[in-house]
C-alpha cells in the first residue's frame, strides 16, 4: 500500500497540473530542472528519488489500479492527467496510521541512504567475520568504492573489533529504538554478519507479509528516518556521523554533467568544451544548470549578474511561476533562456540546503 | 615438478591437502608447456586446474569465460582465500574503471575476461604486450557450431591466441561429445593438444523420470517430497516468474522448511545473499532458473529437481552434478509434463533470430546506412535499436561481419552481397534451428527411455559408466520410500526479538573464551 499512498500523496499535491509522468520522474528522482522545480513547486521534495529503481510497467499499473479503484480520477481524456479524488485522500488519511510518510527525506537523502546502508553493512560484516578470524566470507557488498571505504576503515580497525562493534551496536540500539519493533527487526535481518548472511528484499517482504515494492520503500524510509535522526543528534551518533561524512552530494551530479564541470573548473568556455566533448552546446548547458542545482559554490556571477539575477527571481516571483517563457516575457530581452533556468535551479539549490 | 611439492603448493594456496580426479594430471602437463584439452565433469574442481596454475607461472594466465557471474563468483572467492592478484574483466565495467583497470593490467596473475571484451583492439594491444604464458578457454565447447551452446566470438579466439604470442592453451569443458573434442582442436588449430578426458557419469546419483498430465500435478509431489526429508534442494525452472510463484506456493504449503528463489533478474546483494545463506544451511531449498548454480561449491545438495524438461542433456547433466559432490546418496527428480513441450521450444526461438528479425534487421541497417552509416557503439543500444535480443545480436554480429556488411560499427553496402548474404543467413538459422530441434528431441527421447536412464543419458558422451552406488534409476526399480539421504539436522529456529539478534549479531555480551 506505501507504492499507492506516495502515489496519491503526489497526486493531491499536483493536481492533475502535470501529466503523470512527473510522479514517476520525481520518485525515480530523474535529475532534470523539470523534475526539481516541481517538487518544489508542489513541495514533494521528500518523495524524490525514493524509489530508484521503480519501472515503468509497475507504475503504470498502480495509476490504473487506483483509478479504477476510484482513488485517482482522471480529468483529461486526450492527456494522463489525474487528481487524488475525495476517496483517495480519505484513505489517505487513514493510512496514515500505518504508512509513516514522515520517515522520507528524498531530496536530502536520496543520494547517500544506499551509501550509508551499504558501507553499514558490509563494515559489520567484515568486522565480525575478523573478530572470528574468518576471512574467507564472500562480501555482500561489492560497490568498489564502499570496499574500498570499508578497507581503509579496516585497516585502521584490525584488532579493535570488538570495540567498534560494541560502539556499533549502541549506537544502533538507541536508533531503532526510535522506530517501531517491526522496522527496528526489519532493519536488523537485512544486516550480514558472521556465517549469517541477510535477508533479500523479496525475504523481507514474505516475512513481513508486505508486496516487494512496499518493502524496498519501507526499508528506504527507515534509512531516510535514521538519517535524519543521526543529523539531528549528531553528537550522540559520533560513529554512524563517521560513516556518513564522506558521503557528499557528489553523486547528485551525473557523471557527464560532472566531466563538464572538471572542464569548467579548468577555464574552457562552454563552445570548446562541446567540441572536446563531441556534444551539442545545449548539452552543455543542461550540465551547468544540473550544477547549479547541486553545487552549492557554484560560481553563478560568472554566468548571470548580479542585477539580471536580482530581476529574473523577481519576475518569477510576480509571475508565481516557473513557466519559463512567462518570465522570459517580463525581464529584459538580452537575458536567456538558458540564464533564466541557471538561476532558478541555483535558487532551488540554495533553498533545498 | 614433483608430486609431492605441487601438493604442498596446493595445501598452501587453496587448503586443500589433495588433488581431485584429473588436476594433477592437467596442471603437470602445463607447467611442461603442454597445450590440454581437458573434459572433467561438473563439480570437479575444474578450475583449480587454472588457479594453481596462474600462481606458480612466471606470466599472467587469461581465463575466457562466456559466463560473467561466474567469472565475479570465482573472483570473490581467490580474494577471500588471499589470492589477489586476480581481475575479471567485462562489458559491464564502467568505462572509468576500466581503462583504470587497464593500466595496471601487468600487475595481475590472473585475468578473466568475457570473449567480447576480448574482441576489442584495445584491449588486444595492451595483453599483447605483456607476457601471457597459459590461455584458457573456459566452456570450451562453445566453441563448436554443433555444441548447444555455440558462440561466434570463440572462432576468433584462435587468431587472438597467435597476437599474444601463442601461450600455452587450456581448453576446459564439462560437455564434450568426441565431436565437439575434434571441432575445438581444429579451431585452435593445435593438433599435438594433450587430451584428458574423464567420465561424467556419478555414481552416487539416482535418476528418476516422473510424468504427469498437468503443472497443477506437480505442486504436491514437491510438497510431498520435501515435506519428507530435510535437504539441500534445487528446483530447476525454464522461467524466472514460475520459479518466484512456485517458491511462494511451497512456501505456504511447507512453512517449516526455509525457501528461497533466485534467478538472475535480481539486484546484486540479493543475489549474494541467497547464494550465500544457502552454503551457509540458512536455506533448505531453492527454487532457480539455471542462473543458478554455477561456482557454487555445496558439497551436500541432495536433491535436484527439473520443473520444466532442459533444452537438451548437456544442460542436465552439468545442473544434475550439482548433487552429491561429496559422494553420498543424492536424487535427480525430472518433471515431465508433454504440456509443457512448448517451453524448450519457445527457449530454442528466442535464441536465434526469425526470418522476420532477419527482414527488418535488413531494413534497418539499409536506412542507417543511408543516415547516419554507423550503429552505435554501445552493444545495448544496437540490441535495442534492432529489437533483438542478446543472443540474437551476437549472433547475427558475427555474420555481418562475416559476410562484410559491418565493419565494427560502420556498415558497408553492396545490394547483390546483401541479397546473398540475407539468404545465407536465413538458411544459417534454418539449420541451427534444426540442431537445437535434434537435441530437444535427444532428451524427449532420454525421458521415454524403457531402459535403464543411467545409460542412455551419458551414452553420447562416453562408452561405459560405473556401477551405481545406491539405487539406479526409475527404470531398474527405484523406489523412493528405500531412499536415504543424510537429512539436516535439526534446525534452531528461535525467533530472537531484534534487539537480542542484533546483539548476536555484533557479538555483544560474549566473552572472548566463548570465540
Ligand atoms: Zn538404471
Amino acid at each position: 500500500m506505501l507504492v499507492e499512498g506516495i502515489i496519491l500523496k503526489c497526486s493531491m499535491n499536483i493536481q492533475g497540473e502535470r501529466t503523470d509522468s512527473a510522479i514517476y520522474h520525481i520518485l525515480k528522482g530523474k535529475r532534470s530542472i523539470q523534475t526539481v522545480q516541481d517538487i518544489h513547486l508542489y513541495q514533494l521534495e521528500n518523495f524524490f528519488g525514493v524509489y530508484k529503481s521503480l519501472k515503468k510497467q509497475l507504475f503504470e499499473r498502480k495509476i490504473n489500479e487506483l483509478n479504477a479503484k476510484g482513488f485517482l480520477q482522471r480529468i483529461s481524456t486526450s492527456e494522463p492527467l489525474f487528481k487524488t479524488s475525495k476517496a483517495g485522500v480519505d484513505w489517505l488519511d487513514q493510512s496514515t496510521v500505518e504508512i509513516p510518510y514522515h520517515y522520507f527525506a528524498g531530496l536530502k537523502y536520496n543520494g547517500m541512504a544506499n551509501s550509508f546502508f551499504e558501507r553499514l553493512t558490509l563494515l559489520i560484516q567484515t568486522l565480525t567475520n575478523s573478530y572470528m578470524k574468518y576471512y574467507k566470507f564472500i562480501p555482500v557488498i561489492d560497490t568498489t568504492s564502499v570496499e574500498n571505504w570499508v578497507k581503509a576503515l579496516f585497516l585502521k580497525a584490525k584488532s579493535k573489533e570488538s570495540y567498534i562493534l560494541s560502539t556499533i551496536f549502541q549506537e544502533l540500539e538507541s536508533l531503532l529504538h526510535y522506530l517501531t519493533d517491526q522496522e527496528a527487526e526489519m532493519f536488523v535481518d537485512r544486516l550480514s554478519g558472521y556465517k549469517n548472511y541477510g535477508m533479500s528484499i523479496h525475504q523481507l517482504a514474505v516475512k513481513y507479509e508486505m508486496t516487494s515494492e512496499d518493502t524496498q520503500l519501507y526499508f528506504t524510509g527507515i534509512i531516510h528516518r535514521m538519517l535524519t535522526m543521526i543529523e539531528n543528534a549528531n553528537s550522540s551518533f559520533p560513529f554512524m556521523s563517521f560513516i556518513l561524512k564522506d558521503i557528499s552530494n557528489k553523486h547528485m551530479i551525473t557523471n557527464s554533467a560532472n566531466s563538464t564541470y572538471t572542464f569548467l573548473k579548468r577555464g574552457y568556455s562552454i563552445d570548446t568544451i562541446a567540441q572536446l566533448r563531441q556534444l551539442k552546446n545545449n548539452t552543455i548547458y543542461d550540465h551547468i544548470v544540473e550544477i547549479a542545482l547541486y553545487d552549492a559554490n557554484f560560481p553563478i556571477h560568472n554566468y548571470v549578474s548580479k542585477e539580471d539575477q536580482q530581476k529574473i527571481m523577481k519576475a518569477s516571483s510576480i509571475t508565481r511561476s516557473y513557466k519559463l517563457k512567462m518570465i522570459k516575457q517580463s525581464v529584459d530581452e538580452h537575458i536567456s533562456y538558458f540564464q533564466i533556468r541557471l538561476v532558478l535551479a541555483y535558487a532551488k539549490n540554495s533553498l533545498g540546503r | 615438478m614433483s608430486q609431492p611439492e605441487l601438493e604442498n603448493y596446493l595445501q598452501t594456496y587453496f587448503g586443500y591437502s589433495t588433488f581431485r580426479v584429473g588436476q594433477k594430471e592437467i596442471i603437470q602437463d602445463i607447467m611442461e608447456g603442454r597445450d590440454v584439452l581437458g573434459v572433467l565433469p561438473t563439480g570437479s574442481g575444474k578450475s583449480i586446474c587454472y588457479q594453481l596454475s596462474a600462481k606458480l607461472l612466471d606470466g599472467i594466465t587469461i581465463v575466457v569465460s562466456p559466463l560473467i557471474s561466474l567469472m565475479i563468483d570465482q573472483v570473490k572467492q581467490l580474494k577471500a582465500i588471499n589470492f589477489k592478484e586476480v581481475i575479471a574483466l567485462n562489458s559491464f565495467m564502467e568505462p572509468m574503471e576500466r581503462r583504470k583497470v587497464y593500466q595496471k593490467l601487468h600487475t595481475y596473475k590472473l585475468i578473466y575476461v568475457s570473449p567480447e571484451l576480448l574482441q576489442k583492439k584495445e584491449l588486444q594491444n595492451i595483453l599483447s604486450k605483456l607476457h601471457i604464458s597459459l590461455f584458457v578457454i573456459d566452456e570450451a565447447h562453445c566453441i563448436s557450431q554443433w555444441g548447444y551452446e555455440f558462440r561466434p566470438d570463440y572462432l576468433k579466439l584462435n587468431t587472438i591466441v597467435e597476437t599474444l604470442n601463442n601461450p600455452t592453451i587450456l581448453a576446459l569443458s564439462a560437455t564434450a561429445t568426441s565431436n565437439v573434442q575434434r571441432d575445438i582442436i581444429d579451431a585452435m588449430k593445435r593438433p599435438a593438444i594433450i587430451k584428458h578426458i574423464y567420465p561424467m557419469d556419478r555414481d552416487n546419483i539416482a535418476f528418476c523420470v516422473e510424468e504427469v498430465e498437468t503443472d497443477n500435478e506437480k505442486l504436491p509431489i514437491l510438497s510431498n517430497l520435501l515435506t519428507n526429508y530435510r535437504i539441500p534442494t534445487l528446483i530447476y525452472f525454464s522461467s524466472r516468474q514460475t520459479a518466484e510463484d512456485i517458491s511462494k506456493l511451497l512456501s505456504d504449503k511447507i512453512p517449516f522448511r526455509r525457501i528461497a528463489f533466485y534467478h538472475g533478474g535480481m539486484e546484486q546483494i540479493d543475489r549474494i545473499a541467497i547464494q550465500q545463506q544457502f552454503m551457509n544451511d540458512q536455506l533448505d531449498i531453492i527454487c532457480c532458473t539455471s542462473a543458478f548454480g554455477m561456482g557454487i561449491n555445496k558439497s551436500n545438495i541432495r536433491l535436484v529437481i527439473h520443473y520444466h524438461l532442459p533444452p537438451q542433456l548437456e544442460s542436465f547433466i552439468q545442473e544434475v552434478g550439482r548433487a552429491g559432490r561429496d559422494g553420498e546418496s543424492s536424487l535427480s527428480l525430472l518433471l515431465f509434463s508433454k504440456k509443457d513441450l512448448y517451453i524448450p521450444k519457445r527457449i530454442i526461438q528466442s535464441e536465434l533470430p526469425s526470418k522476420q528479425d532477419l527482414q527488418s534487421v535488413f531494413s534497418h541497417l539499409l536506412n542507417i546506412f543511408n543516415s547516419s552509416g554507423k550503429l552505435p557503439s554501445n552493444e545495448q543500444q544496437v540490441q535495442n535499436l534492432l529489437q533483438l535480443s542478446e543472443t540474437q545480436w551476437r549472433f547475427l554480429r558475427f555474420q555481418l561481419e562475416k559476410h562484410g556488411m559491418i565493419d565494427e560499427n560502420t556498415i558497408l553496402y553492396e545490394k547483390e552481397n546483401w541479397e546473398k548474404v540475407f539468404q545465407k543467413i536465413n538458411n544459417l538459422i534454418f539449420e541451427r534451428s534444426l540442431l537445437k530441434e535434434n537435441k530437444l528431441n535427444e532428451i524427449i527421447q532420454w525421458v521415454h527411455e524403457k531402459e535403464c536412464l543411467r545409460k542412455h543419458l551419458y551414452k553420447s558422451f562416453q562408452s561405459s559408466y560405473q556401477k551405481p552406488k545406491f539405487q539406479c534409476c526409475s527404470n531398474c526399480g527405484f523406489s523412493i520410500s528405500e531412499w536415504e539421504p543424510l537429512e539436516i539436522t535439526n534446525v534452531k529456529n528461535v525467533e530472537l526479538s531484534w534487539e537480542n539478534k542484533l546483539k548476536k549479531l555484533l557479538f555483544i555480551g560474549v566473552n572472548d573464551e566463548a570465540k
